[in-house]
């Protein structure tokens, strides 16, 4: 059973509650009190954080991981609360997604309050961590090019990862990966988007540093929506309009025109000199 | 539609560009035989050609244009020189020669050439006058005071006034 391995528990309290739902309610409590990072969320908040682990809890203990780890990311949203992290790390790990886990983990043990969290948790969490390093990859980016307040978004493998303030990775400064090739894109409004194929290897940092190039004036025009005008028909292909062939009969007009006044000689010049009179002989 | 009008005016442009240059033929609409005459430089104040067909032909016309323009002519000058039936005196070729004159009629410069032609074709010739020709006879030319001497074509000699003075006068 899964919910009896990844129980919980919170600093002093040091409660391991078989319940899932009581556990993650309690020990998310206890610890948003110590955590001095965190901003004090309201009330309504609270109450709504609280409903969302008891569901995520509730999930666990029926074995629905994913949904658990939906629950506790939404709860995240509201409430930024490190203990949550650990959970969303067990949850993930055992989901297979050791990337995503090993992300909460190192969140996790870098904002956890060490005087409220149990010295065994935060070993636990640290074991994994080192685990995680050693297994998987890890890719840190770092762009630049462009105005400081600008934050460029990074996909890995076509999904939303992170945003990159000042350029750069927030902390722990890098993402974990599974081992292996991986589309890395990095865009930013009104610069050039950025795409590379990255190889990651077990155990190994990998550093990206790139630019983004602002797009040009005829780039813009190009990937820009043309203003269409009522007056177009939409979908009415150029060759179906009235004055493109008005155009083509036009041209075609002139062009023989110009042609025939050509053949006629209308183009032709007489060398320059003088004609004199011609001398008749005899004898 | 930009495209098409450039395309246009390209075509256009290279029509006018690329039409034929037309060179006169002073031999056009003449049936017997004619030598259209180019004559592609000369003396910059010509006003007049004089025209002679040698080999004994002539011409009631042998000027021009017919009267004395205002301004200088301007090369290239072309011209024909018309031929009546050829007689049997004809010899296939004709040489004829052309001095530009100035304003007062003196002549500035001269040319000579020989064409063949035959029956009632058409030549066309281009010729540049040069300098007049130099009518004095060259110094080895010129007859020696001792007439006896067969060969004119041999420089005189010192010894050769010797021998003139011959008392005898007779020839050697």
């Amino acid at each position: 059973m899964v919910s009896a391995r990844v129980g919980l528990s919170c600093g002093s309290l040091g409660v391991l509650c078989p319940c899932w739902a009581a556990a993650v309610l309690v020990t998310a409590l206890a610890c948003s009190v110590g955590a001095a990072e965190t901003a004090a969320p309201s009330d309504a908040v609270k109450q709504q954080v609280r409903g969302l682990i008891r569901e995520a809890g509730q999930k666990m203990d029926r074995g629905d991981l994913a949904g658990a780890a939906a629950q506790l990311e939404q709860a995240r949203a509201l409430w930024n609360e490190p203990t949550l992290d650990y959970n969303l790390g067990t949850v993930y790990g055992d989901l297979g997604q050791h990337s995503d886990a090993a992300h909460a983990l190192a969140r996790f043990l870098k904002h956890a309050d060490r005087s409220v969290v149990t010295a065994e948790r935060i070993d636990d969490a640290e074991k994994r961590l080192k685990d995680y390093e050693r297994t998987l990859g890890r890719l840190s980016v770092r762009a630049s090019g462009f105005s400081g307040a600008a934050e460029p978004s990074l996909f890995l493998d076509g999904t939303f990862r992170s945003k990159l303030p000042s350029g750069v990775l927030p902390p722990p400064g890098f993402l974990f990966t599974t081992p292996g090739s991986h589309g890395l894109r990095v865009s930013l409004a009104g610069s050039r988007e950025y795409a590379v194929t990255v190889e990651t290897r077990s155990g190994e940092l990998r550093q990206v540093d790139l630019e983004l190039f602002p797009v040009s004036s005829s780039e813009a025009t190009l990937f820009n929506e043309p203003e269409k005008t009522p007056s177009q028909p939409e979908g009415t292909p150029y060759y179906k309009r009235w004055w493109f062939w008005t155009a083509v009969a036009g041209g075609t007009a002139i062009v023989l025109g110009v042609v025939g006044a050509a053949a006629a000689g209308s183009f032709d010049r007489t060398a320059p000199g003088s004609i004199l009179d011609p001398i008749d002989v005899a004898r | 539609m930009k495209s098409w009008l450039r395309c246009l005016f390209v075509c256009a442009f290279s029509a006018s560009l690329f039409g034929c240059t037309t060179v006169p033929d002073p031999c056009a609409d003449y049936s017997l035989a004619c030598i259209g005459v180019t004559v592609e430089s000369g003396p910059p104040d010509t006003y007049q050609l004089m025209v002679r067909v040698l080999d004994g032909y002539g011409s009631v016309t042998p000027l021009t244009p017919r009267k004395t323009p205002r301004e200088p002519l301007v090369f290239p000058l072309r011209f024909a020189i018309r031929f009546e039936e050829f007689d049997r005196q004809h010899r296939g070729k004709v040489v004829f020669e052309i001095a530009a004159l100035d304003l007062a009629g003196d002549v500035l410069g001269q040319v000579q050439k020989m064409v063949e032609i035959h029956y009632s074709e058409k030549r066309a010739v281009s010729v540049s006058i040069g300098p007049p020709f130099d009518l004095a006879v060259p110094e080895d030319l010129r007859p020696l005071f001792d007439l006896s001497r067969p060969d004119l074509a041999t420089p005189p000699t010192p010894d050769a006034g010797a021998d003139a003075a011959s008392p005898d006068g007779g020839p050697s």
